[in-house]
């Protein structure tokens, strides 16, 4: 048996990776009756083919995205670069763990849209599934092949002039590296485009739409075969790289800017919110500016008419994201750090908590002030209340997950993020 | 296995304008017991990853056991049993297990003489996520040696160690020597290697500045 399948299932077993999987099942299922009357809106064709279109560029995204933290920044990969490696064995082994590993993004999509079934007719929703089933190994297929072409790209002298250019303030043997999985997810994004298209034409008469469904799919697997080539050559070849990238960051840094954690004021006295602070501030940075961009983005969309139904909208999506992140920041953290420290999990929890919460305020306050300045006080504070809400609660059903099951949290927060968004929707809708 | 098991030849690594290695030469033979020594931040750890092929260098070359390392980094690396400072391991396995699947990958090796080494015979069926620091590079030198590499190299690995358990990681380590095995150890305290290297190798500014016997130590400590 493949040595670094039989370690994985180990793993993932004492782990209980499988029962963790069957977490986001459940939760699409409460989440069908739920998500019943917003299915219910999605009527005709192109609106069907414009949500089989979205959801399967989620799956495909994620999946792009996946494969990338496996066989690139994989957990694996500092344990692995201590001893010669089998590539062609371990990347079956990350393909396979890839593919079942995730199953339930799917499958619970197929669980969630279930209603359309019902209200569109069963081919419809089996067009969607088939769609979306056959983005989910496009995007695994193209997801290694780029990461692996990324790395054969950095080492290339042909493209040297090229990514310098593209660089920016990255450094730029990680150019190629930073545009790998955009690269898959614009192919596996437009096969995934006609797929939905051919579905459609397929539902209105055209039968050899049908085929157009297997494109994504066709990709992924044109894409495994060319990952299985690259993979002797370049997989190793990235360790060198990743060394090479992670110390130009550090070099990067001044010793001000190592010093200066955002809003480590808000850490005197609480060395666990603190470290939890600098870990964001360092490890997961996009979060804390992504933040200000998501509140920006719900600014501009609560300046209009429909301001505080908007607000509430697209607020509530963006502060429940951030209950995935005491899970990132849980992946930060080695499993035996806190042991040896003494600290209880309850008060790590709190203080991952504590972190997130911070983070997300950042889209609250330009959402509220926008609708502050716009709307009045009387429509600013019922949102900025329910965002706050939301946050909290997001928040701190992560913290306290990310106690249980460390970085494995955020897949056991997802679903159950999705189930309170639904229900956060539901609760302020007219 | 005849001639130097490793040879860096003039190896320079810069990153920008910073010159963290400048023309490193070393060669090592089986059976030598090479300490790398130097102050915090003189290249040591530099230095040690282009030897493992976690980095590869600006300029000059790197084999071990006659492979290049930039060439065929996986090739070197069946050539060399590395233990980092804060060595990477499944959390979720027990030491037995890990070590099973190093030898493995490595073609094989006597695992539990590897444990038995290391001084984790009685723990070695405890998940590694129970292990204190200490375990752990136990766990990491028995991974390195089980499969017998002609090169073993230690990054500050005896750091934080327990008095007897570093005695039983340098005792393994002599061992190894004494079968053949290079041995390259890194670390900033030199008295460890008083007593155990046959030779001691001082970087300092990312240059060698000094290279000799374990008996011109007085000497050696006086540019420490």
């Amino acid at each position: 048996m493949n040595p670094y399948t039989r370690v994985q299932r180990l793993v993932a077993q004492r782990r209980g990776e499988g029962r963790a999987a069957l977490l986001p099942l459940l939760a699409a299922l409460i989440v069908v009756p739920l998500a019943q009357p917003l299915l219910a809106q999605v009527e005709g064709a192109a609106a069907v083919e414009a949500l089989t279109t979205r959801l399967a560029w989620l799956v495909a995204g994620w999946m792009v995205l996946h494969a990338y933290d496996l066989i690139v920044r994989g957990a694996d990969r500092p344990i692995l670069d201590l001893h010669p490696i089998q590539p062609v064995a371990l990347l079956e082994a990350l393909v396979r763990r890839a593919l079942l590993g995730r199953l339930w993004l799917p499958l619970g999509v197929a669980l969630a849209t279930s209603p359309l079934a019902l209200a569109e007719g069963p081919a419809v929703w089996g067009g969607l599934v088939a769609v979306v089933l056959s983005a989910y190994v496009g995007g695994v297929g193209a997801g290694f092949a780029v990461s692996l072409g990324g790395v054969w790209a950095a080492y290339s002298p042909r493209l040297a002039g090229l990514l310098a250019l593209l660089a920016g303030s990255a450094p730029k043997m990680q150019t190629s590296l930073i545009y790998a999985p955009g690269a898959g997810l614009f192919v596996v994004g437009a096969a995934t485009a006609l797929a939905a298209s051919g579905v459609r034409a397929a539902l209105l008469g055209w039968s050899a739409g049908w085929l157009w469904l297997g494109m994504p799919a066709a990709l992924g697997v044109a894409g495994l075969v060319l990952a299985r080539r690259l993979a002797p050559a370049w997989y190793v070849r990235a360790t060198a790289l990743l060394t090479e990238i992670d110390t130009a960051h550090a070099g990067a840094v001044s010793a001000e800017e190592a010093r200066a954690v955002y809003l480590d004021w808000l850490a005197r006295g609480w060395p666990e919110l603190l470290r939890a602070l600098r870990q964001g501030w360092r490890a997961r940075r996009l979060w804390v500016t992504g933040a200000w961009g998501l509140g920006g983005i719900g600014a501009l969309g609560a300046w209009g008419e429909a301001g505080p139904a908007t607000a509430m909208t697209w607020g509530s999506a963006a502060v429940l994201l951030y209950g995935l992140l005491p899970g990132r920041l849980a992946a930060g953290d080695p499993p035996w750090l806190d042991l040896a420290l003494g600290v209880r999990p309850a008060e790590v929890a709190a203080a991952r908590a504590a972190a997130s919460a911070a983070y997300g305020l950042g889209v609250v306050l330009p959402i509220g002030l926008a609708l502050l300045l716009r709307h009045g006080l009387a429509s600013a504070l019922p949102v900025v209340g329910g965002l706050g809400g939301a946050l909290i609660l997001g928040v701190g059903l992560g913290a306290g997950l990310s106690s249980r099951l460390g970085s494995r949290a955020q897949v056991a927060y997802a679903p159950l993020g999705l189930i309170l968004l639904v229900l956060t929707w539901r609760g302020f809708s007219p | 296995m005849s001639g130097p098991v490793l040879v860096v030849d003039k190896a320079r690594r810069t990153y920008g304008k910073i010159v963290a290695v400048d023309e490193v030469s070393l060669t090592v033979h089986p059976g030598e017991f090479v300490g790398l020594v130097g102050p915090n931040g003189a290249g040591k750890s530099t230095t040690i990853k282009m030897i493992t092929g976690q980095l590869l260098p600006t300029a000059g070359s790197i084999r071990v056991g006659g492979i290049d390392v930039a060439t065929d980094p996986n090739g070197a690396r069946a050539k060399v049993g590395y233990v980092p400072e804060e060595p990477a391991l499944y959390d979720y396995l027990t030491a037995r297990e890990m070590v099973a699947f190093v030898a493995e990958l490595r073609g094989g090796g006597d695992v539990d003489a590897a444990l038995e080494i290391a001084g984790l015979g009685a723990d070695a069926d405890r998940y590694i996520r129970e292990y204190s620091q200490g375990m752990r590079r136990k766990t990491a030198l028995a991974a390195a040696m089980v499969a017998r590499p002609p090169l073993l190299v230690l990054d500050e690995s005896l750091n934080g160690l327990d008095p007897p358990s570093a005695d039983r990681v340098v005792a393994a380590l002599r061992a190894a020597a004494a079968a053949g095995a290079a041995v390259v150890l890194s670390t900033h305290v030199l008295d460890t290697l008083a007593v155990v290297a046959d030779r001691l190798v001082m970087i300092g500014k990312g240059r060698v500045i000094a290279d000799g016997p374990i008996s011109e130590l007085p000497r050696l400590r006086g540019l420490f």
